[in-house]
């Protein structure tokens, strides 16, 4: 019984020690921090665990199991938060991949916003490099980078070039900051100082259905298309919201059934996305039958058309 | 038998940590020296609990653990370190 036990436990010591040799060798001739990093967390926790779980065999008492699960469940608590948080200053101190690694999502967003800034400074006037870098401070969450006191600096600059394109830019920015009712004064000060730019009220229709205040938003696309302006997006809005909302279907399919037959053909890629809105009305209307016939549709206008695929395969499981 | 396997490990988990020695030596950054030393204290803890059994004294397991809490403790100290020296408009 004795001799099992001592050789479970040397297994046990021996199998650690060679995990412990692996982190080694790893932590040696790994190319880069991060990969040395993830080497020595797994494997040396791995190494350390067996190790501990050996001795706790051999002794097989009850405080020294204590003690060694004590031990184990300290390393396993603490070595990945540990190399979280050290993967995570080096990579905000900058130190570098080893250059085969294929994605960076960061890096990238982090290397449009330098390019941005290098545009700027060679143009001051350039409005485009300006909304970008609006666009990185209000998206990324601050442990990022984003900030939205620099993202309001930046919209001032903006509005100092161009007032009803700074003013959409500080609406943006309360947009994302959850402000909603400041948002909706910006909107509204931007389309009165362009005279009504369309695409500044498209802007603000869709800031009302993302924010749950759809009847405003259809009151809007209605308003555009009694003007007689931009009718096709607006109709394509319209069904868009209504398929989103789930209100007001009615309208929204006729809306779409418009869309689909106006004059000019729209693309075929905007064809696609509206057949699929009317596929999800139809859906939410228990016309099973017809809203498959209008997700093949849309599969037709664009093959690969991830959204219309997923609802298909929704509904052939039903 | 099992005297001289332990006395194996602990050359073997010796060598290992000339190797984490050489990491911290060469560096080239300071989060390089960081996860080297957390890899020593890691076979340091080992060594110790290997040694425990090898002279029959179990007090020594109650090092190792002083010792796992200790390194955690280092890292995340020279990690908030690391965040500190970095320029915050990255």
């Amino acid at each position: 019984m004795e001799v099992i036990q001592e050789l479970t436990s040397t297994l046990f010591i021996i199998f650690g020690v060679i995990f412990m040799m692996i982190a080694a060798l790893g932590i040696l001739r790994l190319p880069d921090f991060y990969i040395r990093m993830s080497a020595i967390t797994k494997a040396g926790t791995m190494g350390v665990g067996l190790i501990v779980v050996g001795i706790a065999i051999y002794f097989n008492t009850l405080l020294i199991s204590a003690k060694a699960f004590v031990i184990v469940s300290f390393m396993l608590l603490t070595a990945p938060v540990a190399a979280h948080i050290i993967a995570r200053a080096a990579y905000r101190q900058g130190i570098p991949f080893w250059g085969k690694n294929l994605i960076d999502e960061l890096g990238d967003i982090v290397k449009k916003k330098d390019d941005c800034e290098k545009v700027i400074s060679k143009d001051p006037q350039s409005l485009r490099a300006r909304i970008e870098i609006l666009d990185y401070h209000t998206t990324l969450p601050p442990i990022l980078g984003g900030s939205i006191r620099k993202a309001i600096k930046v919209a001032g600059e903006i509005k100092s070039i161009d007032t009803a394109e700074g003013h959409r830019a500080y609406a943006l920015v309360y947009f994302r900051s959850n402000q909603y009712k400041l948002a909706e004064s910006e909107y509204d000060l931007a389309i009165k100082g362009s005279g009504g730019k369309l695409s500044y009220r498209f802007e603000k229709g869709v800031f009302y259905r993302e924010t749950e205040q759809v009847e405003k938003a259809f009151q809007l696309f209605e308003e555009i298309i009694s003007e007689n302006t931009g009718i096709k997006e607006a109709l394509f809005e319209i069904g868009k919201t209504s398929a989103l909302t789930g209100l007001n279907s009615k309208r929204g399919e006729e809306a779409l059934t418009l869309f689909m037959n106006f004059h000019p053909l729209p693309e075929k890629s905007e064809l696609a996305a509206a057949s699929c809105f009317m596929g999800q009305i139809l859906l939410k209307r228990r016309d099973h039958s017809s809203a498959r016939e209008f997700f093949e549709k849309s599969l037709e206008y664009l093959p690969g058309y991830s959204d219309a695929a997923y609802y298909l395969s929704r509904l052939r499981k039903e | 038998m099992v005297e001289t396997a332990l006395f194996i490990a602990i050359v073997i988990l010796s060598i290992c940590s000339v190797f984490a020695m050489v990491r911290f030596i060469k560096g080239p950054s300071l989060p390089d020296r960081v996860t080297a030393f957390d890899l020593f204290a890691a076979i340091v803890i080992s060594i110790i609990a290997i040694y425990s059994v090898i002279s029959g004294n179990t007090a020594f397991l109650d090092v190792a653990i002083l010792l796992s809490l200790i390194t955690f403790l280092g890292s995340m100290s020279f990690a908030y370190f690391l965040f500190r020296n970095t320029k915050n408009d990255r």
